[in-house]
């Protein structure tokens, strides 16, 4: 046991605040780990429905003396033996009295303590009788948000003429984006939420007719946690996790990334309401969770309009058919507006979930029917002959969680209506405080369907794809901490622009030096080799060729003890691919300033990047809740000031104006989104009330 | 601008003196004394390419106040520059903000001109190293009367390591928007109190610098050489005057 000397000194380092105060958002942490979680962006991917959610689970404290394994998964940062660690001494100790406890356990540090610590909350206070705690919400917010782009883009001028005497496609509203969100919860008891929002170029109009009610877009839950044998019931909006993501897995897909361990896995984070503006959402119905001893049951029933193109077939023009689902959410065109909600989700499923008294073995069961109302038929192309067609489809799927020691053991098999079948397995072992290792394997069948799922691998969807995964953590001496993963991967069949069968490989090492508590050096190195179809000149024959992506980071963060901060990112990328190479680049300087009520966040960036291919995605500062990664390419600056202020302790307030500047083109963007000149601005404000 | 810097390969993010002015305002906070400087540069072989720049930083209760002028060129092509900055040290970090006017004149076409801002930083990160970070025209400015005349956005960052007193790494990454990014470096040793000798390398193009300098109490002289195919050697005299002693101030 260490002396209290040695605690004090902690509790001076870590600071009292940090403790008691369990607002994430200001923390710098919490940028942190979400960077280092984020799936190392190279595709347009909306990544605010995947950074929504790990705030709400980040922003919602487990309780030290309550939660399980499966909890501390869920914050991804803790190791097999940490958790372990934690488990075996509220076992031996019973309930944390406080957070100095957890320096004993092995693994532990003032590092990881002071990364835990705005994540976790000891309450040993009894629960609350439901009626008394409904009166005592933890949270009771509501957030109102304004975001525009300041130039004229085309899409909102008035319409020209065609020589037929059309007029052409436009927005139906303005460039500003509205948002407004309500919730009222607390964890473990209830939680009732409201979203709404408006996209740019989306009018506020009431015409049933074009199923526009007001605002473009809404989302709604009302859950109960926790009364006697059931676990949740949820009406409204929500998303489920369970196994490995290939019949249930929500947003919250975490790719390969900074962090090369913990994120391999799913966790069973089981119900949960659905609360982000991501218009593709999951399910939209009832579920029930019942919870008996080892056992743990789910159903739901669940009924979701999605945005499709109708279409009727030319033959025989009795029925309509879709081709493909829209995810992305825009109903600006009228062409947007005619797709928008034309066809029914409608999903039944369960799950079924045994656990051992001793925790080590957990085994279950998942199984959804979905039906379609329009039936989905692809236009067929050679690559997607394999690919879900008809109206309804089924997926079933058998998971298993072991562990053994500090080494946790998990997998998932699953079948869909057309017999195709998927394997994702692997293990996360602790070997030593010192060496944390993880090992994946998938294998995805080219005809397996499944809508509601979302796994380990480099598609998008659980289709087409084999794999291996290697990676490690090593902290060789204190503060240092090497990281490192190498994926294997082949497609047994074709893809969109791959003609042929194809494989690649992704290698990524990084070194994170913390030279003290407030100077943060990171480096990292990324090849990653994918093959793709090439065309030589007039040759007729498409050749696959290989595509390799090298990205190279620098990354020094500064704190002062004054309140500023700085930090300076170098990026470079070199993209080869049939022997010509093409750069891209970036540096940019941030600095900030936080005072107690007040916060000031401002960069300057400047990049160039030889083509698309080497765009650059950098994480930006942005209004609370908002998630932005924005890329860049073409030669430029950008820069933008984010401000933050507390009017009083229910009121706060949030600013943000950025500004790319183009050294190389004379408009920005194409079509409708087409900027004049070489400059855009945006400005978005934010209000939120604490009730 | 300035020997120092020239000699250490213009890896020039991190120093802190009189010069700062021109290759990181944040650095002019780092001036003591009142200091008046002047200096020029001109390649053996070439005509046209002259420089010629002076300055005086002056301390205030407030901060530093500096002015500089600096000119590129002959009479068929030069650019002028005239500047009017002020720096402050707040703690760890040396923070300079800076005014310029540049105008630019060739002999048939005339004269332009426009008025841009640059921002400059210096932070001792832990004993022995500093970093150090520089935007000039971080307003994007055109030139006037001139259709997409953007002068260039230069960003540069750089870190400085001593290990001992008389001993300094620099290493620089110097980003034009227009140009590919460079890595610039240079040493600079200091023995027996008065004497400096330095030496530098950048990538893209290559480049290789030496120089010398003499620390007198008043004064301080510096000179560097420059090789730059294929404009050949280039030369750089650089004089600093303290005309505050450190008790006047």
């Amino acid at each position: 046991m260490k002396n209290s000397t040695f605690f004090l000194f902690v509790f001076l380092i870590l600071g009292y605040d940090s403790w008691a105060q369990h607002e994430v958002t200001e923390k710098l942490d919490f940028e942190r780990i979400i960077e280092k979680l984020l799936p190392q962006q190279e595709v347009e991917v909306d990544y605010n429905d995947l950074y929504d959610r790990l705030f709400t689970l980040y922003s919602n404290p487990l309780d030290l003396n309550k939660a399980d394994r499966t909890d501390f998964q869920s914050l991804f940062f803790l190791s097999e033996k940490q958790i372990s660690g934690i488990l075996d001494h509220r076992e031996e100790y019973g309930n944390f009295l406080s957070y100095f406890e957890l320096l004993s356990i092995d693994g532990f540090n003032e590092e990881v303590v002071a990364q835990l610590t705005p994540f976790v909350t000891i309450d040993l206070s009894p629960r609350l009788p439901f009626k008394t705690s409904i009166n005592h919400p933890e949270n009771h917010e509501l957030f109102i948000r304004y975001q525009t782009i300041l130039e004229p883009k085309k899409g909102y001028s008035p319409p020209d003429t065609t020589n037929s005497g059309e007029l052409t496609s436009r927005y139906s509203g303005g460039p500003s984006r509205l948002y407004a969100r309500y919730l009222y919860s607390k964890k473990g008891y209830y939680s009732f939420g409201f979203t709404t929002e408006k996209d740019p170029g989306e009018s506020i109009t009431w015409n049933p007719d074009s199923k526009r009610y007001g605002m473009d877009y809404y989302s709604f839950h009302a859950m109960i946690e926790n009364v006697s044998l059931l676990k949740r019931i949820i009406v409204g909006d929500f998303s489920m996790d369970y196994g490995q993501g290939l019949v249930f897995g929500s947003g919250i897909r975490i790719g390969k990334g900074m962090e090369p361990i913990t994120t391999v896995r799913r966790n069973n984070l089981g119900l949960r309401p659905y609360r982000s503006v991501y218009e593709n959402k999951d399910f939209s119905g009832v579920a029930v969770s019942a919870k008996a001893k080892y056992f743990e049951m789910n159903v739901f029933y669940s009924g979701v309009k999605r945005d499709a193109v109708l279409r009727r077939d030319t033959i025989d023009e009795s029925d309509n058919y879709i081709s493909y689902l829209q995810t992305i959410g825009l109903h600006r065109t009228i062409s947007e507006i005619d797709a928008k909600h034309t066809t029914d989700d409608r999903s039944f499923g369960g799950n079924v979930n045994f656990k051992t008294g001793n925790n080590k073995l957990e085994v279950g069961l998942n199984r959804i029917y979905t039906e379609y109302s329009t039936a989905l038929i692809p236009v067929r192309k050679k690559y997607n002959q394999f690919e879900f067609s008809g109206t309804d489809n089924h997926v079933t799927g058998g998971y298993v969680n072991y562990y053994l020691k500090n080494a946790h053991i998990f997998g998932e098999v699953a079948v869909s209506k057309s017999k195709g079948k998927a394997i994702s397995a692997g293990v996360v072992a602790s070997l030593s405080s010192q060496l944390q290792t993880s090992i994946h394997i998938r294998d995805y069948d080219k005809n397996f369907h499944s809508f509601h799922g979302k796994a380990f691998g480099e598609n998008s969807r659980i289709e087409n794809e084999k794999g291996i995964y290697w990676g490690m953590r090593i902290l060789p001496v204190s503060h240092l901490e090497l990281t490192t993963y190498m994926d294997f991967y082949s497609f047994p069949w074709l893809k969109y622009q791959v003609d042929a069968p194809s494989k690649g490989q992704d290698f990524m090492v990084a070194a994170n030096y913390l030279a003290n508590e407030n100077l943060n050096l990171t480096l990292q190195y990324r090849n990653k080799t994918k093959e793709m179809n090439f065309t030589e000149g007039e040759f007729p024959l498409v050749q696959i060729v290989p595509k390799t992506t090298e990205r190279f980071l620098l990354d020094v963060s500064y704190l002062m003890r004054s309140g500023f901060s700085t930090k300076t990112r170098i990026q470079h990328s070199n993209v080869s691919f049939n022997n010509k190479n093409t750069n891209g680049f970036i540096l940019a300087q941030d600095i900030s300033y936080k005072k107690s009520d007040f916060s000031i966040s401002a960069r300057y960036a400047l990049f160039d990047t030889d083509d698309y291919d080497n765009r650059q995605f950098i994480y930006e500062r942005d209004l609370l809740y908002v998630y932005s990664i924005p890329f860049f390419y073409n030669k430029g600056v950008r820069y933008y000031m984010v401000f933050k202020y507390d009017f009083v302790k229910q009121v706060s307030f949030w600013l943000k104006f950025a500004q790319t500047n183009y050294f190389n083109v004379a408009n920005i963007g194409s079509g409708l989104e087409e900027i004049p000149g070489d400059t855009r601005s945006s400005i978005s404000f934010q209000v939120r009330f604490r009730l | 601008m300035g020997a120092r810097a020239k000699g250490l390969g213009n890896s020039s993010t991190t120093l802190y003196d009189g010069w700062s002015i021109f290759n990181n305002v944040g650095g002019i906070s780092g001036v003591e004394n009142g200091t008046a400087f002047f200096g020029f540069d001109k390649y053996a072989a070439v005509e046209g390419f002259d420089k010629i720049a002076a300055g005086v930083i002056h301390p205030f209760s407030f901060g530093n106040v500096g002015v500089s002028v600096y000119r590129f060129g002959d009479e068929s092509f030069n650019e002028q520059i005239t500047s009017a900055a002020f720096g402050n040290q707040m703690g760890f970090v040396r923070l300079g903000f800076k005014a310029s006017y540049y105008q630019m004149s060739i002999d048939e076409f005339g004269k332009t001109g426009c008025v841009y801002f640059d921002l400059g930083g210096i932070v001792e990160l832990i004993p022995k190293l500093s970093f150090g970070t520089y935007i000039s025209n971080f307003t994007v400015s055109k030139l006037n009367n001139v259709e997409r005349s953007k002068l260039p956005v230069v960003m540069k960052v750089g870190l400085a390591y001593t290990p001992v007193e008389q001993l300094r790494w620099n290493i620089d990454l110097v980003k034009d928007v227009d140009y590919d990014a460079a890595l610039k470096t240079g040493i600079e040793y200091v023995f027996l109190e008065k004497f400096a000798l330095r030496t530098g390398l950048n990538t893209g193009p290559f480049k290789s610098y030496f120089g010398a300098g003499l620390y007198l109490k008043r004064f301080q002289i510096d000179y560097a050489v420059g090789t730059n195919q294929p404009l050949g050697t280039s030369h750089q005299l650089s004089v600093s005057y303290h005309y505050q002693k450190g008790d006047e101030k």
